[in-house]
């Protein structure tokens, strides 16, 4: 059930990627981010999605693993699709039906923003699939250490996320187990309207609730009385180090980074939607 | 000397109602005087609310006494600034293996209370290597922790506190959850800190096979210490034990059974290799 | 009604590199009224298998017949069957969420869809049977300790008047009064109403006294299948799988050693002690 949910979860594998230094590969992530949002052209796109495929590549993931990981984002892809294709207004009008109106414009916006989120989910999940979540956390509390000199708890926010980790998958089997025991007592979860399909969830959710609670209160427990104190006079098991690699990293990520915002900025065209002028512009070249 | 030294504790539980009235006061620790000395297994045996965790959490500054006196490794448990010493002389096991493991992985969870005490980062490392293999976990150091059994879990949360190097370890009911083969494991590794290492061990269980491994057990009951003695001078008390809603090892029970027919067999007996010897006896007789 | 398990087969993950065999070819037949316990340390397959008996799980081959019918036939409707074979998970108590006790356990029969009035009625009825006080009956389940929400939730299943009562080690963390409890519950409903009963455990010494068959499993396999003697008898084999027979097996097995006369195929105490009175001439 909820057990199948590969996103955001670590892939044990041994690839370069796997072995960088997750500060290297949280701001990498963040550059391919900016990267996607300021391209709006298919050429630019289109290296985007070549960087992501030489990702693929190097970080030893099988392709089929990342796919199985799309299912989670079904609905709000559909969603977003459905949302860009009738509300997007256009000239070439190819269907009506009373207020209901699908255009040309409307349809390549629907495919453009689901390539956009796919292309961002998938790169946000090589970060996971690829970094331990402790090395993430650690790498997360590293980057945003000078948000420490504007009163930013990050110790405090990198300590809850590595906890918040490292109970998902027990709260996901709490869930499985809980569903199936009111499930045995005759719940129904799957018929019914939307909104009895949700009060059916309460006898789940309160119990979870419940449970949750006990939890972090025996976790706080457990964390004092092993001296927990804050992140004040901490030391470090596995202190972050950069390697070769690293520097290699950085230097391929800027120069993907200048080549898309060279491309944007050159490229740049009257009608950002016509793919046909820009094929037309890129052969006057 | 001994390492701890309570006398006359007393601590009490305040219900309230909706409004903040006191509703009711329960007394879970009452007048509790005890000592353990260094080395020393002591098992205290009590039925659900019989007021045996609470006592525990003092040992380790997890709460405080409202009356009495408590020394740890002659430091005043009740001093605010004595805190992270005493939780560092006295670790503290708790019974759900889940909701006390920190790290996302093996070696991570056991770093935990080092770094928190701010140890260099090679001893780090050696005391996590040499504590994972004190209770026979080595060669997991690099799993998740959601990967281990149930024993698996307790014998990592013992290396977690080893690792501090205390020198009392409070274990409260550490089997509770786990199956007979787990329990053997952790059982195992506690009687060999005890005697390889040398680390005083308070193990709170209501299993009265657990307790005969102990040098001296406490029995309590509604917050008082109702027994105490050698696992011999307080199994032979059978009546006395079923009263307090305990259990008698078995071959106890069937001696006790046996002498309540007017067998004239030893009422200390323990084990079935007594019983076996005391039964040829007679019969050779 | 009678339950037959047909060569049934559950792998997790199938497929994939990490497939795992929960139990393979497992071949049960358990009759009405009969008193079945379940044995096998952690991971040897027997929760999986209990949670295909009330149809929560699918196996991956092989079938399970209740009253002749194939419950894993398109159609059969899975949602009585769940009525009809009552599923006490491991920590019962967890699943608990109703403001009161009345009203958690009112909550299974309502999912029947029997009338507000004619759910009190059985969830008071069950109650009593299970033994809690009137008190408690309009408190916050959360309230109350180990053993009694452990009641509480037992009660929940037995309120939707299952045919079959199966329990998954229902006295798993409970102090050794809380234990002796249930078990005694359990007893006491078995008498009462001639329910078939499906118990999970670790522990033979807990079953010995109750079982009218015991099931022992060993990495997905049954091992053996037969009366609590039979069964105890291998308890050099039982103890190669990390099991153990019950103490007084043991006892009697050294004593015999030991050239006494007594009878080795013994399970409780009670037997045990006149089994040495006998021996010593008394």
């Amino acid at each position: 059930m909820i057990r199948d949910i590969t996103l955001g979860q670590y892939y044990f594998a041994d690839s370069t990627i796997h072995r960088m230094d997750p500060r290297t590969k949280i701001i990498g992530t963040f550059v391919y981010i900016a990267s996607l949002f300021i391209c709006k052209n298919i050429y630019v796109y289109a290296i985007a999605f070549a960087f992501l495929m030489l990702c693929i590549f190097l970080c030893k993931v099988p392709i089929k693993y990342i796919c199985r990981g799309m299912k989670a984002i079904t609905y709000i892809l559909i969603i977003t699709m459905i949302f860009n294709m009738f509300f997007t207004r256009g000239e070439t009008v190819l269907w009506r039906w009373k207020a209901l109106v699908i255009t040309l414009e409307g349809i390549r916006n629907a495919a453009f923003m689901a390539s956009r989120l796919i292309m961002l989910v998938v790169g946000c999940s090589i970060m996971t699939f690829t970094t331990m979540p402790s090395n993430l956390t650690d790498g997360l509390e590293s980057v945003m250490h000078p948000l420490k000199y504007i009163k930013v708890p990050v110790h405090e926010i990198a300590m809850m996320m590595s906890i918040a980790l490292r109970f998902i998958p027990i709260l996901m089997e709490e869930t499985d187990k809980i569903m199936k025991a009111q499930l045995a007592r005759g719940a129904d979860f799957e018929n019914g309207s939307i909104v009895k399909r949700v009060k059916n969830y309460i006898p789940v959710l309160v119990p979870l609730f419940v449970a949750s609670f006990r939890r972090a209160n025996e976790l706080t427990l457990a964390m004092e009385s092993r001296c927990y104190r804050g992140g004040e006079n901490r030391t470090r098991m596995k202190p972050l180090k950069y390697h070769k690699r690293d520097a290699a990293a950085y230097i391929t990520m800027f120069a993907y980074l200048g080549i898309i915002i060279f491309l944007a900025i050159y490229l740049s065209p009257k009608d950002s939607t016509d793919a046909a002028a820009l094929a037309g512009s890129i052969n006057m070249q | 000397m001994s390492l701890i030294k309570a006398r006359n504790l007393i601590y009490e539980y305040i219900r309230r109602d909706e409004e903040g009235n006191v509703e009711g006061i329960t007394r879970a620790v009452d007048d509790v005087s005890l000592d353990v000395s260094p080395g020393q297994f002591i098992a205290i045996l009590g039925h659900n609310g019989s007021g045996k965790s609470t006592l525990a959490k003092h040992f380790n500054a997890l709460i405080n006494p409202e009356e009495g006196t408590l020394l740890v490794d002659g430091l005043d448990a009740r001093e605010e600034d004595n805190v992270f010493d005493v939780r560092q002389s006295v670790g503290m096991v708790f019974q759900n293996p889940d909701n006390q493991i920190i790290g996302q992985v093996v070696e991570e969870d056991v770093g935990f209370g080092p770094e928190n005490l701010g140890i260099e980062h090679d001893e780090i490392w050696e005391r996590v290597i040499s504590s994972l293999k004190a209770v026979n976990m080595y060669d997991f150091k690099d799993f998740s922790p959601n990967k281990l059994s149930g024993g698996q879990k307790q014998r990592v949360s013992i290396a977690g506190i080893m690792a501090m190097r205390p020198k009392c370890i409070v274990l409260d009911e550490p089997t509770a959850m786990l199956d007979p083969i787990g329990r053997k494991d952790v059982l195992d590794a506690i009687s060999e800190l005890n005697k390889k290492n040398n680390i005083s061990i308070i193990l709170i269980t209501h299993n009265m096979e657990e307790a005969v491994l102990a040098d001296k057990i406490f029995v309590m009951n509604k917050g008082k210490i109702e027994m105490s003695g050698s696992p011999r001078e307080i199994f032979s008390q059978v009546d006395k034990l079923r009263k307090l809603r305990l259990d008698v090892p078995p071959a106890t029970i069937i001696a006790h059974m046996l002498r309540e027919k007017g067998v004239n067999i030893p009422e200390d007996i323990l084990t079935r290799e007594e019983l076996v010897e005391a039964l040829t006896k007679l019969n050779n007789r | 009604m009678k339950i037959i398990i047909d060569h049934l087969t559950h792998k997790y993950e199938k497929g994939t590199s990490h497939e795992v065999v929960a139990f393979e070819d497992v071949n049960i037949v358990i009759e009405e009224g009969q008193f079945v316990c379940l044995i096998g340390h952690t991971g040897c397959g027997k929760s999986t298998l209990i949670q295909h008996l009330n149809g929560i799980l699918k196996p991956d081959s092989g079938t399970i017949y209740y009253n002749g019918e194939d419950i894993f036939e398109k159609g059969y409707d899975l949602r009585s069957l769940r009525q009809k074979v009552g599923l006490v998970f491991q920590y019962p108590e967890h699943q608990l969420f109703g403001e009161t006790c009345f009203s958690d356990v009112c909550y299974g029969p309502l999912n029947m869809g029997l009338s507000k009035k004619e759910a009190e009625l059985r969830s008071y009825e069950v109650m009593k049977l299970v033994g809690i006080d009137d008190e408690i009956f309009y408190q916050s389940p959360f309230n109350l300790s180990g053993g009694q929400k452990r009641k509480v939730a037992i009660a929940g299943i037995l309120a939707m008047r299952p045919e079959v009562l199966i329990l998954d080690e229902p006295t798993a963390g409970l102090d050794p009064l809380g234990q002796k409890e249930i078990f005694n519950l359990i007893k006491k409903i078995q008498k009462e109403t001639n329910l078939t009963i499906i118990l999970v455990s670790h522990s033979m010494e807990d079953v010995a006294n109750y079982a009218d068959k015991i099931v022992v499993m060993n990495h997905g396999h049954v091992l053996y299948n037969d009366e609590p003697k039979k069964v105890f008898a291998h308890y050099d084999e039982l103890e190669k799988i990390g099991l153990k027979a019950p103490f007084a097996s043991y006892l009697m097995a050294d004593l015999s050693k030991k050239g006494f006369d007594v009878d080795t195929n013994i399970t409780t105490n009670e037997e045990a002690v006149s089994e040495i009175l006998h021996a010593l001439g008394r």
